[in-house]
Formats: C-alpha cells, structure tokens, sequence
C-alpha cells in the first residue's frame, strides 16, 4: 500500500528519532506500519535524494560492516517541515475520519 | 573592470603553448626554434648584466612580449591547423553552401531593385541579374575545382573566387540597398561584411602563395574526420531547413521560385550527407568495413525486467552523471547486500533471496527516470558546458551584440505595415529593450563567467540564459505578429513550446547543481576554474 505524496513525511519522522541509513529507514516503516507501508527501493531513494536537494535532510558516508553506508540526518529546516506535515496530516485524516465514522 | 584580463605565462613553455596553439604542426616547431633561439639570446643577455637567474628568466621572457600577441602574428603568417584541416576535408560541402546563398542574392536583389512592384528599375534590374549571373559562374567555377585534388594550386583558385564572389555579393547589396531608401543599413552592412569575407579569404591566398614551395603535409582526411563533417553538414542543412521558412517571409523571398525549391535542395544534401555518414558509420578507423556484430542486447531499450542487480543499477543509473552513478550504485549495493542478508537469515534459499530483494528494488526503469529528475544527467552537463563556454567567450559575446543590434534597427526601419505608424515610439522602445536586454545579459553573463566559477555562480548563468532565451521568444512573438498571427496565439505557443518546458528544466538544473555541490559531486565538466 502507498499513499503518493506520504512517502516523504514518513521519512522525516523515521529520522526524527535518529540518523539511519536507506534499508533500514524502508525496513523500520515497514515494520511501524505491520507490512502494510511496502516502499520500493527504486522509489525510496530518488525521494530521499530529493528531501536532500530541499535541505530537509543531509548525508554522509560511514563505513559499517566492510559497506559504505549513507547515513541520513534531519536537518532543523526539516524538523519544521515534519511538524507541519504531521499537524496538516492529523487533521487530514481526523477529517476523513469524522466522515467515515458518519457513514457508519 | 578589465574583460581582456589573462593570466600572464610564467615559463617559455608556457608562453609557446600560447603563442603555437592554433599553428599547424611544422610551423609550430619551426616558431618554437626560432622563439627559443630569442630567449635564449635576451637570457644571456640579461645574465650579462649580474642579474638573478630569475629575475634574468622574466625578463628575457618579457621580451619575448605577449604571447597571444605573438599567436595573432604567427596566424597571419603560418598556416593553422584549421586551414590546413579545411584543405583535406571532403569537398564540394562550401561551394553548395555558395550555390544556395547565390539564390538569396538574387532574390534580394530581384526585389530591391523593384522586380516585385508594379513599376520596376530597369538599371537596378539590369544590374542585378548581371552580378548575380557572374557570381553563379564564379560558383559553379569554384564547385568544379573543389572536385579536384586538393593543393595549394586548387585553394588559390578557390581562394581568388571567393574573393571576387564576396566582391560581387558586396556590389549587389550595395546596389540593392540604394535602390530601396528604407534599406540603407543593408546598403552599409551588406558590402561590410562581404568585403570583411573577401580580405580574410585575400590573407589566406597570400599566406598559400607565400608558401607555395614549401611542404606543407595535407592529410588525407581520415574517416573519423569524415564522419564528423558529414555529421554537421547533416546538422547544418536541417538547420538550414528550419530557418528559410520564417528567414524567407522575413525577408520577402518568393514561395515558388525561392524558398520551395531551396528547401527541396536543403533536404536532398541533408539526405546524401546523413547517407555519407551512416556509410562511412560502417567503416573502421583504417577504412575497412567494420565486422558485423549483432546488436547487443539493451535491457532499457525492450523494457524488460532486470534479472540481475548489474544490469537494474546499469538501467536506473542509464544517462547519469559518473559521480551521481557512483552514489547511487554505492546506496543501492550496500542496500542489496542487506537485504539478501536478511532474507537468508530469515531461512530463505540464496537463489530465492536475491530474487526476493531484486524484485523489492522495483522497476529500473522507473527509478532511473526519477534520478533523473534529481541528479545531473550528461545531457545537463553537456548544457553547463555550453553555457559556461558560451558565456566566456567576449568574441561572441560582442558579435553577437551586434548582430542583433542591426538585426533589431533593420525590423525598426523596414517596418512596413501600420503598427509601427499606429505606435511608433511604443515599439521602437520595445524593440530597443530587447536590444539593451541582449547586450546587458550577454555582458553580465561574460562579467560571471570569467569569475572562479562556483555552483551560485552557474547558478546565476543559467537564469541569465533563461533570460536570452525569454527575449527572443518575444522575438519570435514581434516576428510573428509580422505574420499577421495573433499576438496571444503566438504567446501561447511560444510558451508551451519553447519557455515554461525550458524554464522548467533550468529550475530542475539549478536545483541538481545545487543538490551535486553539497554532495561534494562533480559539477563542472573541464576546468573548473576561468581561465
């Protein structure tokens, strides 16, 4: 399942909590969201290349296991964008809700 | 501020790497003896004198004076390697070329002289038709000769026509331009620019008479050579195409004598030299016919799934950049490897593990396509590469300048129709602003170029482009309205055409330039520095 446009957010929240790097960022939202959040590698990366271009996060290289690894990191304009993103998204959805909840 | 600005040379190596730098090779060893014998003189001079050896070496080179000074002498002088590369191209390409302007001479010339009107100028057409008629001789002479065996004898042949053609050109659009009070400026310009043509081509037979016992090697042309001519002359006719079209009403030219049958012939030399060139695309460096060899297999091309993850990164990284391709392989590797660990670890078989996480990478395809988006592709950086020379280059920058200048004056005073009478000092202004808006963004452009270049400073030279391209569209526009189009209609086009997907793309440009400097990846394709 994947919500277009909600890709980004969950990123920013996965690297709220810490630096991390792609496949467990995929690996964790999988999890979080019990399997149902599936993201394809092909599309996780260009975003988080893009979240890059917008400043909302930085990278940097960490040797870890014999691989290079690309660590990415919130950066404070992304820490404003991830609290309006989820503040717009709760009410999104408590909206939706009140709705679905209605026609019940 | 000083746009002539350069780096002095430090060492005589350095002042002859200038100084020699478009000469043909055996005039380039004969100028370096000759310099290195001075500077061996002025040294020992200077060391005469009780000077420090350093201080002795600036001075002995100091007198050797500026090289690119120097570098002009020794062009007039020497033959360069573009002339000597102009003798063994493939011929005939340059007397089509004359053939076809020989055409739009006699046009211009028919219809300025009143050929068009109700009441035509018998002098005027007399002179006309006469000079065109020479020049078609002198054209055909020099066609023929160009089919001989290329020589010293044959490029003064050649040389001495073009001279009297450029000449001839000079005396038609002279003539043509008195006869119509309104093109005065084609009376001035046009001799100008022949006769600038016929003392270059004047030079160059001098410089071939001067060195007429001499050896000079003339290469054959090798295939590689060949190819790459016939490639451009491809490119040039297509080009050729698309201009006589809005040149020829621009210019008055006539449908069915002119412009239709220039573009027949503009179509048939595309064609012979896109042929020329898929033959000799057969042929290897040595001339021999290249073995056939069955099309390699292109996973991007058919769309088929990758099967391994060489050939899905060889698909998603397909047009990038080498550092953005070396990123995203490091990533996507690293991010592979741990998922066929997991998959292993959780008691799958290997075989089914790595399909497993191949298939969880998704279609390379569209991946690659959403690289793209966000990394420098080589086409970008082809761009950047244009710009950035485009840019550096005064020459260019002042030429054009003043090309458009004339360009912009001539639609002032040729203007004809009612709208220049209806509104006169509102589109002489408009035209005046799209004349000072050239020259102010080409300088600008050329003020930024010549700085350290830095991923703001290309920035700033790709919204300067934006700019260029921005007032000739409203080119376009005024040229269109010429038409008798609607203004609207032609804005709309031009900007779905040509402006909202190009500045689109530039905004998308600017974003990877920035995204590339920050990730430490390479961004400028040559020399980073100016000059």
């Amino acid at each position: 399942m994947n919500f277009k446009g909600s890709l980004t957010t969950l990123i920013l929240q996965n690297l709220s909590r810490s630096p991390n790097h792609g496949y467990r960022i995929a690996q964790e939202i999988k999890q979080a969201s019990k399997g149902v959040l599936d993201f394809k590698e092909g599309t996780l990366y260009p975003a988080l290349h893009g979240l890059e271009a917008k400043k909302l996060i930085t990278s940097s290289t960490r040797m870890e296991n014999g691989r290079t690894r690309r660590y990415y990191k919130l950066t404070e304009t992304g820490r404003k964008a991830l609290a309006r993103e989820r503040q717009e998204w709760l009410q999104f959805s408590g909206a939706i809700s009140l709705i679905l909840q209605d026609a019940r | 501020m000083n746009f002539f600005r350069k780096t002095p040379a430090q060492t005589l190596p350095e002042w002859l790497a200038v100084a020699t730098a478009d000469l043909e090779p055996a005039a380039q060893a004969l100028v370096r003896a000759e310099s290195e014998a001075l500077y061996a003189k002025a040294l020992a001079s200077h060391l005469a004198n009780d000077l420090p050896e350093t201080l002795a070496e600036a001075l002995a080179l100091a007198d050797m004076g500026s090289p690119r000074a120097a570098a002009r002498r020794f062009r007039r002088v020497y033959f360069t390697r573009a002339e000597i590369k102009r003798m063994s191209l493939p011929r005939g390409a340059a007397a089509t070329v004359q053939c076809g302007f020989w055409l739009l001479y006699f046009n211009f010339a028919w219809n300025f002289s009143g050929g068009n009107q109700d009441r035509p100028s018998p002098l005027m057409a007399i002179i006309a038709a006469g000079l065109s008629l020479v020049n078609l001789i002198l054209m055909i002479v020099a066609a023929l000769l160009s089919r001989r065996k290329p020589g010293f004898d044959q490029q003064r042949q050649i040389a001495g026509i073009y001279i009297l053609t450029s000449f001839f050109s000079g005396l038609l659009l002279l003539a043509a331009g008195l006869a119509q009070a309104k093109w005065w400026l084609a009376a001035i310009a046009g001799p100008l620019l022949f006769i600038d043509v016929g003392f270059e081509q004047l030079k160059y037979r001098q410089k071939l008479m001067r060195f007429s016992g001499r050896e000079v090697a003339i290469p054959a042309p090798s295939i590689a050579d060949q190819r790459e001519q016939e490639s451009r002359d491809c490119f040039q006719w297509l080009l050729m195409c698309m201009w006589l079209l809005p040149f020829g009403v621009m210019m008055r030219l006539d449908f069915l004598y002119v412009i239709t049958p220039a573009f027949f012939i503009f179509v048939f030399f595309g064609v012979k030299s896109y042929r020329n060139y898929r033959k000799l695309s057969r042929l290897g460096d040595d001339g021999r016919p290249l073995p056939l060899v069955a099309p390699q297999f292109d996973p991007y091309l058919y769309r088929r799934p990758a099967e391994t993850l060489e050939e899905w990164l060889r698909i998603a990284v397909k047009g990038l950049e080498s550092s953005a391709q070396e990123r995203i392989r490091d990533e996507i590797e690293a991010h592979y490897a741990d998922a066929v660990q997991a998959y292993v670890e959780s008691g799958r078989p290997a075989a089914e593990a790595h399909a497993v996480a191949l298939e969880d990478l998704g279609r390379a395809q569209a991946a690659g396509r959403r690289f793209a988006r966000q990394h420098l592709t080589t086409m970008d950086a082809r761009r950047i590469s244009a710009t950035i020379k485009a840019a550096r280059s005064l020459r260019r920058a002042v030429v054009a300048s003043v090309l458009l200048g004339i360009m912009f004056i001539a639609r002032i005073l040729a203007d004809e129709d009612s709208r220049l009478a209806f509104r006169p000092q509102a589109m002489a202004a408009f035209i005046l602003f799209q004349f000072l808006g050239v020259v102010f963004v080409t300088l600008a452009a050329h003020t930024l170029a010549r700085r350290k270049l830095t991923p703001e400073i290309l920035c700033q030279l790709l919204w300067l482009e934006d700019g260029i391209h921005l007032i000739f569209s409203s080119f376009y526009v005024e040229m269109g309205e010429g038409f008798g189009w609607s203004s609207w209609h032609i804005l709309i086009f031009v900007g779905l055409v040509f402006l909202i997907p190009g500045s689109m793309r530039s905004v998308r440009l600017r974003r990877k330039v920035r995204l590339a400097a920050e990730a430490g990846m390479a961004i400028f394709p040559s020399n980073p520095t100016a000059t």
